[in-house]
């Protein structure tokens, strides 16, 4: 068993080692990324030298820019003609790394570049994992305003399961009963929304939620499910459909009765094309994107943030943790 | 505001110390507390190491909405949540010196419960199922109100309230098992 003193040795001791960790990778991005942009600065110049149409740009004496490039730095040419010959970002990155000549950049910069191809998955969760990793640097020391005491305030804040089951709940609603419900709807909804005319896609999200039972695991009700309402290409606010017995109603939640409708539609707007999780530890449904962020359905901010920390705080990643595909949603 | 919660906002201002204080303040209640959910006294204390280790790299917000206490323990909680998780997959590791962890064990209930009526509590307490044996240590040997034993738990005040009574039963038969005679609770 350790002393306190041996324990805080140790906490120093692994302070130390995260932070030269970080250090490193920070340095290692920002070098990826100096390569990167040196890599577009070329690229830009010699489509602006020699035009985007040439798929194999040549100097005055006939030679290729690869081949002088890989002769420059020592790297076999095999690799020049493919990088210059396409028009794709991929191709231009390669014939910088090839100029820096830096084996270590070479390496960053050709990872880089293979992210551009559609079919590269595996290099592009490299790249956000990088990404991920930079940001976990601690953030700055909060203000004042954290550390008000509340007037003993108590939160129900439930511990996510142990289990990595989802039991799915309740009757299904079909995208096709969901599109007829709104077609029948619609002019209500809008009217409700106070906007002309709403948009609603038949597809929504149902929450993950789990209330502190560390013998359950997950609950999906399907027969809760959440749309976004459009009017005009803009967020309009939230219709959530329920069905009992084979009965379908609604509940429509007006952005201009809380905050929280409107910066829901703010997060869905920010990371368009996402696959976001939605998730309801106990009462709080809160939204996750794949970088971290998140944001929660109950009005104010200041009140969120606290929830959102105990909610969630000690789960490493949230977004991994809580990835279903039951209660996934791609605005 | 507690004295966590002043050695926590000196910690985030950078002096260390502040993290010192909350080390020596907390580390053996927590490392008790998360026992009842690791079974395992040293995996306690590596699950109390890295919850300080959360706090002194991730440098969560405390807001004072409860006690410093509870919500340390609560993020303590989530760690032992994931660590069980992680090992419901694999088989337990084996103990190595299995008396010396039990000497640990006693050595940290002596010199945090102190008397020795309440250490005979204490192992009573092992002998229930973890969700009681959680409940009351936080109530009997944290001194937390039921509220705080919620937030730290994860349940709302009804439940605590339910399962405090269970758990009270609970305890009771095993004590009167060991020829106990207590009044009513």
């Amino acid at each position: 068993m350790k002393t306190t003193d041996e324990m805080l040795n140790s906490l120093y001791e692994r302070r130390e080692q995260y932070y030269a960790k970080q250090k490193e990778k920070r340095t290692k991005a920002l070098r990826v990324t100096a390569a990167c942009a040196g890599a577009a600065a070329v690229a830009g110049f010699a489509v602006w030298q020699f035009g985007s149409g040439s798929s194999q740009v040549k100097t005055d004496d006939g030679s290729s820019v690869a081949g002088i490039a890989a002769e420059t730095s020592g790297i076999e040419k095999k690799n020049a003609p493919a990088a210059l010959s396409a028009d794709s970002a991929a191709g231009t990155t390669t014939t910088t790394a090839a100029v820096t000549s830096s084996p270590e950049i070479t390496e960053q910069t050709t990872t880089t570049a293979v992210t551009s191809s559609p079919d590269s998955t595996e290099t592009t969760t490299t790249a956000s994992e990088k990404a991920s990793d930079i940001a976990t640097i601690p953030a700055p020391v909060p203000d004042d305003s954290s550390y008000a005491m509340g007037g003993g305030e108590y939160f129900f804040i439930p511990c996510a399961p142990i289990k990595d089951e989802v039991e799915l709940t309740g009757e299904a609603i079909t995208e096709a009963e969901a599109k007829a419900y709104f077609d029948a709807n619609s002019r209500r909804i809008a009217q409700n929304l106070g906007v002309a005319g709403v948009d609603i896609a038949g597809k929504g999200w149902s929450y993950l939620g789990y209330r502190g039972d560390l013998e359950k695991g997950y609950e999906v009700r399907q027969d809760i499910v959440n749309y976004p309402v459009y009017s005009g290409g803009s967020f309009a606010g939230l219709v959530t459909l329920t069905k009992l017995n084979g009965v379908l109603s609604d509940t429509v939640s007006v952005p201009s009765e809380g905050s929280w409708p409107e910066r829901l539609g703010r997060f869905l707007e920010a990371h368009k094309g996402e696959e976001l999780v939605f998730v309801c530890p106990g009462f709080n449904e809160t939204v996750i994107a794949p970088d971290g962020s998140m944001e929660s359905m109950i009005n104010g901010n200041e009140y969120f943030k606290s929830y959102a920390e105990y909610a969630f705080e000690g789960i490493e990643d949230p977004y991994a943790r809580f990835y279903h595909t039951e209660a996934v949603y791609v605005p | 505001m507690d004295n966590g919660a002043n050695s926590y906002r000196r910690f985030l201002s950078g002096d260390d110390n502040g993290l010192a204080e909350i080390v020596g303040a907390y580390k053996d209640g927590l490392i008790l507390f998360l026992n009842g959910y690791t079974g395992s006294i040293s995996a306690a204390e590596e699950l109390a190491e890295e919850t300080f280790f959360r706090l002194m790299i991730k440098k969560p917000g405390y807001s004072g909405k409860s006690s410093f206490k509870s919500w340390l323990y609560a993020i303590g909680r989530h760690i032992a949540c994931d660590f069980l998780r992680k090992r419901s997959g694999t088989a337990d590791e084996p103990v190595e010196d299995m008396a010396a962890v039990l000497a640990d064990e006693a050595d940290l209930e002596r010199s945090y419960i102190r008397s020795e009526d309440r250490i005979t509590l204490h192992a009573a307490l092992k002998r229930l199922p973890g969700e009681y044996r959680r409940v009351l240590w936080l109530i009997y040997f944290e001194d937390f109100s039921n509220a705080e034993a919620g937030v730290t738990l994860g349940k709302n005040s009804r439940q605590i309230r339910n399962l405090l009574y269970r758990a009270k039963q609970s305890l009771k038969t095993e004590l009167e098992k060991e020829g106990f005679e207590y009044e009513d609770y």
